[in-house]
């Protein structure tokens, strides 16, 4: 079946999402033109809108209209701690959890040869300036234990050796709490083992 | 998904648009750490790019799975990783003939060789760039104990990918580059 070069060109677009396939991407586009243009009018303005106005804050990366992101624009955060993350996600989820007061840096990924994803795409010349401005003690890497999230944490690490004075930390992973060893997968149980923590 | 970890994948549908439905672990992980990954990352990266999406081969993927243990165990890596690169471009088909030169004479420890991309090694006088016959035996026989075995036969196999590659960009090649760029020296395995 041919559709017409408009609808095409919207497939088209829908499939340069990720996790989108063909047929997800003619269903998506066939809901909004044949069943629900209110919503994909709405979409389309509000894509519109964001890419006029949505950036990156100056200092972490995280989208914002604004310079500086609510969280780099907070003055009662320590800023002598860093800490890295692959998403927005995370900084939300590290948010929920509490216990860091510190600053952030977005990755927005992680290192990804076979997608093309390298280190210039991850904002690490940035983060190395930031760095080099001085004032930050500490660094946290928090990306996912992950073979990617392993890479980029230790190219990290690797780029950030000639920064005098830096404490570099990755966070811990291994078992979660309330949870049973004998149902932990493997990975997760030998990384728990490899970051085992001293009681006496 | 896990990487670096046999699984067994059920899929559906045939073809091209064969989808995915499940996979459970069925072996153990290895467990690659430090440039290591970057190594197992590499391997990854040249059955991508290579390696036809439909196409299986046990005993590439035997090779796969030993040259990640080895690396793994921090055993020879250099040579696992040129010996997989070899192995590779042969199950494609584009298998470097160690034994003879292109004019059908045996290679001889005591001669001198240059490497034509794509063909094969051609007798040559003794000039910067000519390889020893000594060091393609070695190659050939896997025995890296030869020094500058390995130096040659990364020189070798990485052109011939690259004429494989047509065109396309090998980043962890880059990556790896980078990292030995910016580690101050403990990085003595380069790939
Ligand atoms: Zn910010």
């Amino acid at each position: 079946m041919s559709y017409s070069p408009l609808t095409e060109q919207l497939i088209q677009s829908l499939r340069g999402l990720p996790g989108i396939g063909i047929r997800s991407a003619q269903k998506m586009a066939l809901h909004l033109l044949e069943r629900d243009r209110d919503v994909a009018a709405r979409l389309a303005s509000a894509l519109q809108a964001a890419l006029e106005s949505v950036g990156h804050c100056e200092h972490c990366r995280m989208l914002t209209e604004q310079n500086l992101c609510p969280t780099c624009a907070d003055t009662d955060r320590d800023d002598h701690m860093l800490c890295v993350v692959e998403s927005p996600a995370d900084v939300e989820a590290i948010e929920r959890a509490g216990g860091f007061n510190g600053r952030y840096f977005i990755l927005m990924g992680h290192l990804s040869p076979i997608n093309g994803i390298g280190p210039e795409d991850l904002g690490l010349d940035q983060l190395r300036n930031r760095l080099n401005a001085g004032g930050i003690s500490e660094l946290i890497i928090a990306t996912n234990p992950t073979v990617e999230g392993d890479a980029t944490a230790h190219f990290i690490s690797n780029d950030v050796r000639s920064c005098e004075g830096l404490t570099v930390s990755r966070i811990a992973h291994g078992i979660p709490s309330g949870g049973i060893i004998e149902q932990v997968d493997g990975q997760t149980l030998y990384r728990a083992l490899q970051s085992r923590a001293k009681v006496l | 998904m896990p990487l670096f970890q046999k699984l067994d994948v059920d899929f559906r549908g045939q073809g091209a648009s064969h989808q995915m439905r499940s996979w459970v672990p069925s072996g153990p992980i290895h467990h690659l750490q430090e440039h290591r990954l970057y190594f197992g990352l590499y391997l990854n990266e040249l059955i991508t790019r290579l390696w036809p999406l439909q196409g299986n081969s046990v005993a590439l993927f035997g090779l796969y799975s030993s040259t990640l243990t080895l690396i793994s165990k921090q055993h020879q890596e250099r040579a696992a990783l040129r010996y997989f690169e070899r192995t590779l471009l042969a199950e494609l088909g584009f298998a470097l003939e160690f034994k003879q030169s292109l004019d059908g004479r045996a290679i001889v420890p005591e001669g001198h060789y240059r490497h034509c991309v794509g063909t094969g090694f051609e007798r040559s006088p003794v000039v910067p760039n000519a390889i020893s016959g000594e060091h393609l035996i070695a190659i050939d026989r896997n025995e890296w104990h030869l020094a500058g075995a390995l130096h040659h036969a990364r020189g070798i196999f990485s052109r011939e990918i690259d004429l494989h590659l047509e065109g396309q960009t090998l980043h962890t090649r880059t990556l790896l580059r980078q990292v030995m760029d910016r580690a101050t020296g403990d990085l003595g395995a380069k790939t």
